[in-house]
């Protein structure tokens, strides 16, 4: 340790307790200089001596005056020694220091007298105060989800005097996607001397900032340009299959910092990094996550000089691992975000798509439904258009007339069906209720068919429950949808068969049954039984039991149908009821509104 | 007759022309019958596939006139019957339907005519089939 002329005046009881190899400050029970050590000087303030008799407040950094106010004062008021473990001394261009203080208070020869003396730092302060440290960064880093921000902080907090870790420059290398290459991202740092000087006068200058300020002025940091610190970083690469001995790939595959004191002469250091860097020491701490590096932090003292300590390089390694998690989960916001974009933009197309085909399907429907109108109107069209010529060729066969007239009238009633189904769009329906007798209703339907479906060798049942009683439902339309089952029913039976109608009351419901021994339908057939336009036939429109789902769901009733190829099928029209009057039963279900 | 109707054969080449008619509408057969045989054909009717190509095997015709849309089995397989049966009978498919005329099935046939209650086209088809079963 190099001597240090005593300042003037200074009344030192012996010259040669300044070399003791312990820092230390004496001051008045004023609190004024009296005396002090270059070790006290330069390694805790990183000040030159002051003139003896000035004020401590005037001589000693902010940190440590805030850590000694409390204890001198007891120390004053007890007569009894203080100890201060962990404290935490900053200075712009310096990495934080951590002393341990004994404070003694005593008597020179003519006066009282308070001994500041500092000892080895004790590994338990040291510890406490690295923790403290990187507690307040790793605050400050859990605030960004943004990669650019994210290593931005890291970088502010590898650098700042005040509550980081006060190296000069610092910069980030990640591993890209492909696990190939590690690649300089971002660097904090002055590009030069005079900048670094520039900037800790500015900083000394103004009132102290906090990390997250710091961490917030990010223009204000970064300097770019062709000889910026940060083009210079941008331009690293290297590789993480052949660079595997040298910095920085070195301490990502070992995964722990590495400090190079001699990188001139250190083979871990290639050339081009020394001469890009120009740094003689450096430190390089891996970002590990679930076990791999994701990444290196970089930093050096290049114009302040300090040592980079085995403190400032655990300090820095320690705080690597935060701001590699904090990256990975910035990147995995990110992805989410793009992810989420991407959902969002597969629903629009697949919204898109979807109305396409829906009206792909209406126009689809439109067609089928237009085909099969020609086919239907066409047979009887022909048919009508023939008799027609008949009549013109012999108007004086009163038989023949007859007969003509006859099919004529037929068809054109059947065709009127053909057209009032059409007309009237599936679920509009509007229902007029009316208290009626269901077994009255199947009675009178069985009975108006029955010659029609003798012709066609169907016989006609009638199973009618006697307590099924009145329910308020639409006559006419309920007729129109037993209709429709049986014409269906009958379509079923070519070569004749037996057509039941039946009701039957049982707990809350009342049943009708429309049951035929035909062709029956496959089970592909029976799911779509009652979408309109699918038929089976090759006559009708396809709409008859679409028309009796519509007719029954307007009642507040169910239909389904059971059925298998050649076992006939069986139509069920549930009615929900409540126990009413004593005659009957009631409907409980909800009729769409009456709006006709 | 009307003037639209008049095909260049006579009433007799038409006596001897023998026509099976198959649909499975009633009233449209009742009145194809009537026409049919008003124009000099001897007519005979089928109200399926089936039975179509019962009366193919008891007698055959001169010209089938062949309705396509039937329940149970459709007229364009009891095409392939008929063909399989002799190659040389001449079919004519007689719907109401116009895109069947798209199924490959249909090219098959001698002709194709969609039901009108002008048969002046059915007429054409019918002879003209005849004619070339006569001549081949």
């Amino acid at each position: 340790m190099d001597s240090v002329p005593m300042a003037s005046g200074a009344a030192c009881p012996c010259a040669l307790l300044r070399q003791i190899p312990v820092a230390f400050l004496l001051v008045d029970r004023d609190l004024r200089v009296m005396e002090g050590n270059d070790l006290f000087w330069r390694g805790i303030c990183n000040a030159d001596p002051p003139l003896p008799g000035i004020p401590i407040e005037q001589a000693l950094p902010a940190d440590l005056l805030d850590g000694l106010r409390t204890p001198l004062q007891e120390a004053a008021a007890t007569g009894l020694p203080v100890d201060v473990a962990g404290l935490v001394v900053r200075t712009p261009g310096q990495p934080p220091g951590v002393i341990d203080l004994q404070i003694v208070p005593g008597a020179t020869r003519d006066q009282e007298a308070v001994l500041i003396a500092s000892t080895a730092v004790s590994v338990a302060g040291q510890r406490v105060a690295e923790l403290t440290l990187l507690n307040s960064m790793v605050r400050v880093l859990r605030r960004e989800t943004q990669v650019d921000r994210v290593l931005f902080t890291v970088l502010t907090c590898a650098t700042a005097g005040g509550g980081g870790m006060g190296f000069n420059r610092a910069w980030v290398l990640l591993v890209d996607p492909s696990g190939r290459w590690l690649e300089g991202r971002m660097a904090l740092g002055p590009g030069s001397a005079e900048e670094a000087q520039r900037i800790w006068s500015e900083i000394a200058s103004q009132p102290p900032r906090t990390l997250e300020e710091l961490a917030t002025a990010h223009d204000r940091w970064v300097v770019e340009g062709p000889h910026s610190l940060e083009a210079t970083v941008k331009g690293l690469r290297f590789s993480m299959e052949s660079d595997t001995l040298r910095l920085p790939v070195l301490a990502a595959i070992q995964r722990k910092a590495i400090t190079v004191h001699d990188a001139e002469s250190d083979e871990r250091v290639s050339p081009d990094l020394y001469q890009a860097l120009g740094a003689h020491e450096f430190v390089a701490a891996p970002m590990v996550v679930s076990g791999e590096a994701c990444g290196v932090i970089m930093a050096d003292n290049l114009y302040g000089g300090a040592p980079i300590t085995p403190t400032h390089a655990r300090l820095l390694s320690l705080f690597a691992q935060h701001a590699g998690i904090a990256i990975e989960h910035a990147e995995l916001d990110q992805r989410m975000e793009a992810q989420k974009d991407e959902l969002a933009q597969a629903y629009v197309s697949l919204k898109e798509t979807h109305q396409q085909l829906v009206r792909a399907k209406q126009l689809a429907a439109v067609g089928e439904l237009s085909a099969r109108l020609a086919h239907d109107l066409r047979n009887p069209l022909a048919t009508v258009g023939g008799w027609a010529r008949v009549l013109e060729e012999e108007p004086d066969d009163p038989a023949m007339v007859r007969r003509a007239a006859a099919t004529i009238a037929e068809l054109a009633q059947s065709m009127e069906t053909i057209l009032s189904m059409l007309l009237q769009p599936l679920g509009t329906r509007s229902l007029r209720l009316e208290a009626t007798d269901l077994n009255e209703l199947l009675r009178g339907v069985g009975e108006a068919e029955a010659n029609k479906l003798a012709e066609r060798g169907i016989e006609v049942r009638l199973d009618l429950a006697p307590e099924s009683g009145v329910l308020a439902i639409d006559p006419a339309q309920f007729r129109r949808c037993l209709l429709n089952l049986v014409d269906n029913a009958a379509q079923a039976m070519p070569q004749g068969g037996t057509l039941t109608l039946s009701t039957q009351r049982a707990e809350g419901e009342v049943t009708v049954r429309v049951a035929d021994t035909g062709v029956g339908m496959a089970e592909d057939m029976l799911s779509r039984a009652f979408d309109a336009f699918v038929t089976t036939r090759h006559h009708g429109s396809g709409l008859g039991l679409a028309v009796v789902w519509d007719i029954i769901q307007a009642h507040g009733a169910t239909v389904e149908v059971d059925s298998a190829p050649d076992r006939g099928a069986v139509f069920t029209i549930r009615f929900p009821v409540t126990q009413g009057l004593s005659e009957g039963a009631v409907m409980s279900g909800a009729p769409r509104e009456d709006t006709a | 007759m009307a003037a639209d109707e008049q095909t260049d054969t006579t009433s007799d080449e038409r006596s001897t022309i023998r026509v099976l008619f198959v649909d499975d509408d009633a009233s449209l057969r009742e009145v194809y019958r009537i026409r049919l045989e008003r124009h000099g054909y001897h007519v005979r009717i089928a109200e399926s596939a089936d039975d179509a190509v019962r009366a193919v095997h008891q007698e055959r015709p001169d010209v089938i006139v062949l309705d396509i849309a039937m329940p149970e089995r459709d007229g364009l397989s009891a095409l392939q019957e008929f063909l399989d049966m002799d190659p040389s009978l001449p079919v004519i498919i007689h719907t109401a339907y116009p895109a069947y005329a798209d199924n490959f099935l249909a090219w098959a046939a001698d002709a194709y005519v969609v039901k009108a209650p002008d048969l002046a086209r059915l007429f054409e088809a019918i002879e003209k089939a005849a004619s070339g079963r006569r001549d081949g």
